[in-house]
């Protein structure tokens, strides 16, 4: 019926599912080959500012702070005024959020400190959607803050992933609970290690070297650590066991994690960029009754 | 195209639907990417359970249903293809471009036949496409053997995505739909309204049954 108009859709079509193609060819025999890598490196360059924007908007906080840094205090005395109600105003509003912040920042510090690691702090300002299977943040830091790939990624709570791409002012942090992330641990007090992988839901997934090592719930994890430090520091809480199931022959079992970090609220984070002279064993887990020992 | 279809066709206006102004490019452009950044760093932080709503996808099928097949292809390639690169993605480059070409082409020859403009038309499109694209965007990465994507996440997550977008769908997709149809020009290269079109378009339509 509409032949010229058809072929050419359709001619279209192909040209753009061949080009799609190719790169998902490319990219499934070797992943970040560097092509992709530079193009995901100018697109993290080009919406790494957009996120930034974007983030700024939902929060007051960077409202006010920029408000009060912009007025100008000759230009007119009621328009500083009334700048100045406004940022009030809103500084009231967003004490809430404030706090918050300041609490994460405080208690990753805390942490910090505890373990002897050196934290640059960052703010997430993307999260990869669900959907897309892969659990990813994006933070305001990269490599001008002395940011790169395989450095570890903490909050006040516990550790929170791995950076797996530094950008120049941002970079992109996969999330323990993503599934293709493995994590070297060692159990509190049995000493036990083993690794905890994530499972793309709430918990993570434990299998311990020694099978017959005891577990109980409630049982609490930090990282092993690795070679100089990368990809894990050692000594960051991980989570604690919530729950143990033998399988009906009895010769394996599946233990499950809840991690520390709650990912669906994060906000401040620490890249450790220099890891502690001495593993701070389990001097970073927070006492029994909540507070830091 | 000057020597495509006779003036006074429905294949001329087809085509004149498909072409679009330099305006026309730069809006899509700029919503593709708006919605993209507002994906990952507002709607990804709202506290509910599951996936998140894809937006991208339906600034597209606002686009593809108002201009066509060809624009819907280069529309959904373009805006797969910032949704592979917008950082923090980690699935590998060309995935979503893949799904959303095809998803955008498909649209837009929908688009062509039927005329959506009821919500209840726009919502049952949106959770047909958002569950087709949820899908095949799963099957790549299952097929390029990536160890995320599992039956059980993908069972977990559709309803939710599915359900998310559609509820957005009248918000976001028809608005962007009506912008692009009123933009759209009728055989004379008049800016026609969105409502005229919508009178002009059942009237081709019964003209290629015969033709």
């Amino acid at each position: 019926m509409l032949p010229t108009e058809d072929r050419r859709a359709r001619r279209v079509l192909a040209v753009l599912l061949a080009v799609s193609f190719a790169l998902i060819t490319l990219e499934a025999r070797s992943p970040n080959s560097p092509p992709v890598a530079a193009m995901r490196d100018v697109a993290a360059s080009m919406f790494g500012p957009l996120q930034q924007g974007a983030t700024a908007l939902v929060s007051p906080v960077d409202e006010v702070r920029d408000r009060i840094g912009n007025s100008q205090p000759l230009s007119a005395e009621i328009e500083r005024l009334r700048a100045e109600n406004s940022a009030l105003r809103q500084q009231l509003s967003a004490t809430a959020v404030n706090q918050a912040e300041v609490s994460g920042l405080s208690r990753l510090l805390q942490a910090a400190g505890t373990g002897r690691y050196r934290v640059v702090p960052a703010r997430v300002i993307g999260i990869g959607p669900a959907q897309g299977l892969v659990r990813t943040i994006t933070v305001d830091a990269g490599r001008g803050d002395g940011l790169r790939p395989d450095l570890t990624v903490i909050n006040g709570d516990g550790l929170v992933g791995r950076v797996l791409a530094a950008g120049s002012s941002s970079s992109t942090v996969l999330l323990t609970v993503d599934p293709s992330l493995a994590v070297g641990i060692r159990m509190e007090r049995s000493r036990e290690i083993g690794i905890a992988t994530g499972t793309g839901g709430a918990v993570l997934s434990l299998q311990l070297l020694n099978p017959q090592a005891r577990l109980y719930q409630g049982d609490r994890l930090v990282t092993f650590g690795s070679t100089a430090g990368r990809p894990y520091v050692p000594g960051v809480p991980v989570g604690e066991v919530v729950s143990v199931t033998r399988a009906a022959d009895g010769t394996s079992r599946t233990v499950e994690v809840l991690p520390y970090v709650r990912f669906t609220s994060l906000d401040v984070v620490g890249i450790v960029v220099e890891q502690p002279r001495r593993d701070p064993r389990d001097a970073v887990l927070p006492g029994r009754d909540g507070t830091l020992r | 195209m000057s020597r495509g279809a006779t003036p006074g066709t429905p294949a001329f206006r087809a085509e004149r639907q498909d072409r679009m102004s330099v305006a026309a490019i730069i809006a899509a452009i700029g919503m593709i990417v708006a919605a993209a950044v507002i994906q990952v760093s507002i709607l990804t932080r709202l506290p509910v359970p599951g996936g998140t709503a894809d937006l991208v996808l339906l600034v597209l099928i606002g686009i593809a249903l108002a201009r066509g097949p060809q624009t819907g292809a280069l529309a959904g390639f373009g805006a797969g293809l910032v949704v592979d690169l917008m950082p923090p993605a980690d699935h590998g480059v060309g995935h979503y471009a893949f799904v959303l070409c095809l998803a955008g082409y498909l649209l837009g020859m929908l688009g062509r036949r039927v005329v959506v403009d009821t919500t209840v038309g726009i919502m049952a499109v949106t959770a047909i496409t958002a569950a087709g694209v949820f899908l095949g965007f799963a099957a790549i990465g299952a097929l390029t053997g990536d160890p995320r994507v599992t039956w059980a996440g993908v069972v977990r997550l559709l309803p939710s995505v599915v359900l998310y977008t559609t509820a957005l769908a009248p918000l976001v997709a028809r608005p962007v739909l009506a912008f692009f149809r009123a933009q759209s020009h009728n055989e004379f290269g008049a800016v026609i309204t969105a409502r005229r079109a919508h009178r002009l378009k059942p009237l081709a339509r019964r003209q290629e049954w015969w033709q």
